[in-house]
């Protein structure tokens, strides 16, 4: 079972943390604000397509708005596997950080 | 504003100057392909001038930019964006304008949204470019069976 990156547990987390509303721009600012992380679109697009080659999230094309120039936006979705890769990721990280709370508080 | 927007064009102009002077006097080799030499001048005088054009075209009124209103975003970047592989193009450059007008527009003003949107682009091709870059050396291959 593939094991995430750290920015792929980002991304990965972001997904499910929006659920219907999940497209690059919403998944980016997700992850500005929750996380404190200035990402740009384009790595979380290079990133997102890396994640639906391996399978672990799935897309399909929504609807098209004036404000995107008429643009169709592209939702995301994380698949059973892509979730099972995330908790095994979380738990592993988890794990490597029980005894040392002292040191991280 | 218009002070501003003269202070930043002086600040680009001399970051180019000292760009093109720093590449010629750094490297004295000559760069040549199969067909074609380049000096060392040459690959400078380009990029100064590639910067200026860039950076000049995001403030307003030192280059006639094509839009009908504000709501448009600048051109010479949005051709920038065709560098991105066509699977995600259509649906990446419509998060970038949706962000465009929707939040930066109104919060910034035009000027700043303006190079929100030209610095934004630089960023997202970035990505891309070094995807494609390492697909074309053959690093991705390499990253791959060392388990990156």
């Amino acid at each position: 079972m593939d094991y995430l990156g750290e920015f792929e547990q980002l991304v990965m987390l972001a997904i499910m943390r929006l659920g219907a509303n999940a497209y690059g721009m919403t998944i980016r600012q997700e992850i500005k604000e929750v996380a404190k992380r200035n990402a740009s679109l384009g790595a979380v697009y290079t990133t997102l397509e890396r994640l639906e080659d391996k399978g672990l999230i799935s897309s399909w094309i929504g609807e098209a708005t004036e404000e995107r120039g008429g643009r169709s936006k592209k939702y995301f979705k994380a698949t059973i596997p892509g979730e099972a890769a995330l908790k095994q990721t979380l738990k592993a990280t988890e794990a490597m950080v029980v005894g040392l709370e002292p040191v991280l508080g | 504003m218009k002070l501003l927007e003269q202070a930043a064009l002086y600040i680009v102009g001399t970051a180019g100057i000292f760009l093109r002077y720093y590449i010629v006097l750094e490297s004295t080799n000559n760069f040549s392909t199969s067909s074609m030499h380049f000096s060392s001048r040459d690959i400078g005088c380009l990029v100064s001038l590639a910067l200026l054009i860039v950076f000049a075209s995001a403030i307003p009124g030192t280059m006639k930019r094509v839009r009908n209103s504000d709501r448009h975003v600048p051109r010479y970047a949005h051709f920038l964006l065709l560098l991105i592989p066509q699977k995600s193009r259509e649906h990446l450059i419509g998060d970038l304008e949706e962000e465009y007008r929707a939040v930066v527009l109104p919060k910034y003003g035009s000027s700043l949204a303006a190079l929100w949107y030209w610095m934004q682009t630089l960023w997202v091709i970035g990505p891309y470019i070094l995807v494609g870059a390492k697909r074309a050396i053959g690093l991705e291959i390499i990253w791959k069976l060392i388990g990156r």
